[in-house]
């Protein structure tokens, strides 16, 4: 099934996410731009791309930023 | 059956309702989730309603537990305790063999083994509850999945309850309790994750321990298989 990268609803739950971990707001907001920019500027070069890659893409410039902020991304649909 | 026994089997039952990791891996995401889009006190408000939940649902599958043995009691089935405890016993034995085949799945973190459709409905839950109701209701639901595990222990410790007498403590009221320690790993996660210890540090001591939990909660089913056939064998 095909799915448009929805940027909006992914920056809506990085923020919560970010929150609920401590981050300062002006500081994860910060993060999460940067993230998105550069999962964009990768996604320019792809026109089909999975799920899986995507996620993964997104964690991979998570971590350069906030290592728990990207685990819990990573990792919250693996907890049940 | 001596008072030792049954207060060993209900101290063992109780163990392993409280390592059993579905209703805390919920509730661990819903508290994430309520801290980041709520105010502190809000979250602590959604979080009371799911744990009210939880107690709900609990107290509900002693009603109904009551309810089978009452109509039991009213038919002709005589109740023999050795069969009985032989059933029992070898119920323990499959959930122990159950638990350390699928109750995690061989996949990394900590999946447990429900389908993955009903995983990813209870985290779309989580994540959308924005109301008390909303918070109750998932509470209740929590631990539906996981009564293949924990309603041979509701039952069992149904019957050791009713057997045991304690001064100023009503059978009622024993159950009341047991139903209280039985969440407390919920009231620990809330204080946990509402101080300095966030989802990523919760998961990764879980994902540390989960070979543990496997082998624990295994081995106290065997051990609770062990102490209802005893009686039996010596009776």
């Amino acid at each position: 099934m095909n799915e448009k990268f929805d940027e909006k609803s992914l920056i809506k739950e990085l923020k919560i996410d970010a929150r609920a971990l401590g981050i300062p707001s002006g500081a994860a907001e910060m993060f999460i731009n940067k993230t998105i920019d550069q999962t964009k500027k990768i996604l320019k070069s792809k026109n089909i791309i999975t799920k899986k890659d995507l996620e993964r893409i997104i964690t991979k410039e998570l971590k350069k930023y906030h290592k728990d902020l990207a685990y819990v991304y990573e990792n919250r649909d693996k907890i049940i | 059956m001596s008072v030792f026994t049954s207060l060993g089997i209900l101290i063992l039952a109780m163990l392993i309702l409280l390592s059993l990791k579905l209703i805390p891996g919920i509730f661990m995401l819903f508290t994430h989730f309520n801290l980041g889009k709520f105010s502190r006190k809000k979250a602590e408000d959604l979080s009371i309603f799911f744990i009210f939940g939880v107690e709900i649902m609990f107290a509900l599958v002693f009603i109904f537990i009551n309810s089978i043995f009452h109509l039991l009691s009213s038919t002709e089935i005589i109740f023999e305790n050795a069969i009985f405890n032989f059933i029992f016993a070898g119920i323990m034995i499959a959930l122990c063999f159950a638990t350390f085949l699928f109750y995690f799945k061989k996949e990394s973190g900590t999946k447990l083994f429900i389908s993955r459709k009903t995983a990813h409905n209870f985290i779309l839950k989580a994540k959308t509850a924005k109301n008390r109701s909303d918070a109750f209701l998932l509470g209740f639901i929590a631990g539906i999945p996981e009564l293949l595990f924990s309603l041979p222990l509701f039952t069992i410790s149904f019957i050791e309850m009713s057997k045991l007498s304690f001064p100023y403590l009503s059978f009622s009221a024993l159950i009341l309790v047991f139903i209280f320690i039985s969440v407390i790993p919920l009231f620990i996660i809330y204080t946990l994750e509402s101080t300095n210890h966030n989802l990523a540090e919760l998961e990764k001591s879980r994902i540390k321990n989960k070979t543990f939990f496997r082998v624990f909660i295994s081995t106290l089913y065997l051990l609770l298989a062990i102490l209802i056939i005893i009686p039996g064998v010596t009776s």
